[in-house]
């Protein structure tokens, strides 16, 4: 089979050694690669996560490209990372871009698998067939940025692309992120702080061969096609303002999150929306390797923050900026930053920073508890200090926040708990709870905690094709199909951003046979979907996920959102319930969320039947 | 005042050069006819922007609020605009990379 490097790699840390396992056909045909191969790997490496400490030798750190990275298929260079995460307990994902999936295929490997601890900082160099650990105490303690510059120097190659940890990995902030090339983060679930646990500080790959597919002149024309269809109506808000001109469209829409999610419009939205940003911070637009769309957008500081540079995207804009009641681009630029280069996903940053600026105001913490910061939303100094602390585990307010908003709230109590927005402990991202309803049932179920990048279920709720403020037994299906559909493009690994230039899963398949030479048709890449999808949810049943933990946070429930645009909007519990109960209908599970045995074996899932699968 | 409040995001406000604009409607309009005459006051085919030329509707590129609620594009010609309302033209909601 081409496409697939076919062998990947196993570093055990903790005696230094390394060997070489092989991808053999009929994975490949099951799990596809990225979300597919970490789905089946994590649940075969961890036969009984719920006895594992993520931040434990115990735990595996497991890293995967797909069939897709090194050629030249349209933004097709992403790596998918897995453990057991320290935020969550559960399944444990990212992905990135970039070009180190490229340079990782174009190596000679599909992926990497960590076991064990190493005694002493190290960082894994891959140069085709070459690799070795290689002492990493001088860089330990650097950024993410610095680490890069003194890796290649080290090395003396420019060419090696770097994924590492920044300070706040390295103390098991257990929101740390992975960072390649500076401004891609695998950012969520807190896999820089399970790197931490290992004393791995980094990854460093350099590659020269060429990446084999089965059918050469059919790529390029099928390719030809696809880039041409990137230039279209699908893409251009990716390209000419980046993901940023969500502001004033959620804004209108009353689903951007401010103020910790007590309001789903920002009265400040203009000035610190895509179309300001454009124009007054924007300096490069910047593609990943293969991407004909450039989404990119780096933003540089002025005024205070003079200096700052930083690539901001919707996510981190809404996060840090409306949610804690920041209306400067030039703080967000630098909150940015300081999260990109102590290495904390910027999402949850901007979720449990707004979460303590609540219980400041509300009085539930003091200035005591927060080491003297005047924790108040829209104070960007009281932003940028938080955030620094938080990464550097610094202080009472630092080590609180490093803990993220579930486990924060547990600690601080005092019915903070009802306004930590979380799902399954990891942080809600910037798509309101209540005004988007079938958004707010795929965060929910997802594998991950509360997750838009799982089933893009927002999308019946933008394009009006639902009443996006109810919910009723129609929009189990919706998610159901999301979800399988993405386990194919994060199992490719593609770019959601293309999703709109694909016109069924037929052409997903058709891609995937063009690189592979493997047969196959989108009824069966769906049904891989749908396998990868059920294996992960296995591994969270074995860590304890129940029905109990597929539910938005209180505040969905019980505080109507204040703004006139969807004013009064809330869910409603009875609709929810029969929504969740038509999405397990839909999965084959039982009423409890546990996969029944009957779906488990019609997937070829016989042993996940056995250990995990249910009785009807 | 058979008038309507129209605001503009993303590149619709290039298209018009401002942020928002009142606009008379005829009673009982479309937003479809709506989407026509205002291609003429800003000479370009906005029809284009949301309807594609096989006349499917361009959800992945653009989208429309009525009073707070989207309005499903393949319904733009039935969808009556009364006095008063706050039409939004945007660029479709874009993100999970």
């Amino acid at each position: 089979m081409k496409g697939y490097a076919g062998k990947y790699l196993m570093v055990d840390l903790t005696r230094g050694k390394t060997s070489v396992g092989k991808i053999e056909e009929q994975m490949a045909l099951n799990y596809i690669g990225g979300y597919g191969f970490g789905a089946r790997t994590l649940y075969d490496m961890l036969p009984n996560p719920a006895q594992v400490d993520p931040l434990s030798p115990e735990n595996v750190l497991i890293w995967w490209t797909g069939p897709l990275a090194g050629t030249i298929s349209t933004a097709g260079n992403k790596y998918a990372v897995f453990a057991k995460s320290p935020l969550t307990g559960i399944f444990g994902f990212g992905i990135s871009s970039g070009l180190f999936a490229s340079e990782f295929k174009s190596a000679g490997w599909d992926g990497v698998v960590f076991t064990g601890r190493s005694e002493k900082p190290v960082y894994l160099m891959i140069d085709d067939d070459n690799v070795e650990l290689r002492n990493a105490s001088s860089i330990w303690g650097k950024t993410t940025w610095e680490t890069e510059e003194m890796i290649k120097e080290e090395l003396g190659d420019e060419s090696f692309t770097v994924a590492s940890i920044g300070p706040a990995g390295e103390r098991m902030v257990r929101l740390a992120n992975i960072t390649n090339e500076r401004n891609r983060q695998v950012g969520r679930c807190g896999l820089g702080a399970v790197m931490g646990s290992k004393n791995l500080k980094a990854v460093a790959v350099r590659g020269t061969r060429d990446v084999e597919v089965a059918d050469p002149q059919g790529l390029v024309r099928f390719i030809a096609e696809l880039n041409e269809r990137c230039q279209g109506p699908a893409t251009e808000k990716y390209r000419v303002y980046g993901t940023p001109a969500n502001i004033l469209v959620h804004n209108k829409l009353g689903c951007l999150p401010s103020y910790n999610f007590q309001k789903g419009t920002f009265e400040y939205a203009e000035e610190v929306s895509g179309e300001m940003m454009l124009k007054t911070h924007v300096k490069k637009i910047i593609a990943c390797a293969g991407c004909p769309i450039a989404c990119d957008h780096v933003n540089q500081a002025r005024e205070d923050y003079a200096g700052t540079v930083s690539s901001v995207d919707y996510e981190s804009l809404a996060l840090l900026g409306p949610n804690c009641g920041i209306r400067s681009l030039d703080a967000i630029t630098k909150a940015v930053e300081i999260c990109d280069t102590l290495g904390v996903d910027t999402i949850s940053a901007g979720n449990v920073v707004g979460w303590a600026m609540e219980c400041f105001e509300k009085g539930i913490l003091t200035k005591e508890d927060t080491d003297g910061v005047e924790l108040r939303f829209g104070s960007n100094e009281a932003l940028l200090e938080a955030l620094r602390r938080m990464c550097l585990k610094e202080g009472r307010l630092g080590k609180l926040l490093s803990e993220g908003v579930r486990r924060a709230s547990q600690i601080v109590g005092k019915g903070s708990e009802r306004f930590a927005v979380h799902c399954k402990g990891l942080e809600w991202a910037a798509y309101e709870l209540r005004s988007l309803q079938t958004s707010t049932l795929g965060f929910a179920v997802s594998n991950r905690g509360a997750d838009y990048l799982r089933s893009g279920s927002y999308q019946v709720d933008v394009k009006g094709k639902v009443d996006r403020l109810r919910l009723d037994k129609s929009r189990g299906k919706i998610v159901y199909d999301g979800e399988n559909q993405y386990a194919v493009i994060d199992s490719l690994i593609i770019c959601k951003f293309t999703r709109g230039i694909f016109q069924s899963m037929d052409e997903l398949a058709k891609l995937y046979t063009l690189v592979t030479g493997l047969s196959m048709t989108g009824e069966q890449i769906v049904r891989a979907g749908e396998r990868i999808h059920n294996v992960a949810r296995c591994f969270n049943v074995k860590c304890g996920v129940t029905r109990k933990d597929d539910y938005p946070p209180p505040r969905a429930f019980e505080d109507p959102l204040p703004d006139d645009v969807v004013k009064g909007a809330v869910i409603k519990r009875e609709e929810y319930e029969e929504a969740l109960d038509s999405y397990y209908e839909c999965r084959g599970w039982s009423r409890d969320g546990i996969p029944l045995k009957r779906k488990l074996l019609e997937l070829g899932l016989s042993r996940e039947a056995e250990e995990v699968g249910v009785e009807a | 005042m058979n008038e309507v409040e129209l605001e503009l995001v993303g590149r619709f406000r290039e298209i018009f050069n401002r942020r928002s604009m009142r606009i008379s409607v005829k009673p009982g309009a479309s937003l479809l006819e709506i989407l026509e005459e205002l291609s003429r006051v800003a000479n370009t085919d906005l029809r284009s922007e949301f309807i594609g030329a096989d006349g499917k509707p361009m959800e992945e590129s653009s989208l429309i609020i009525v009073n707070g609620r989207v309005v499903d594009l393949s319904r733009v010609s039935e969808h009556r605009v009364n006095p008063g309302d706050r039409i939004v033209l945007a660029p479709s909601v874009a993100g999970g990379g």
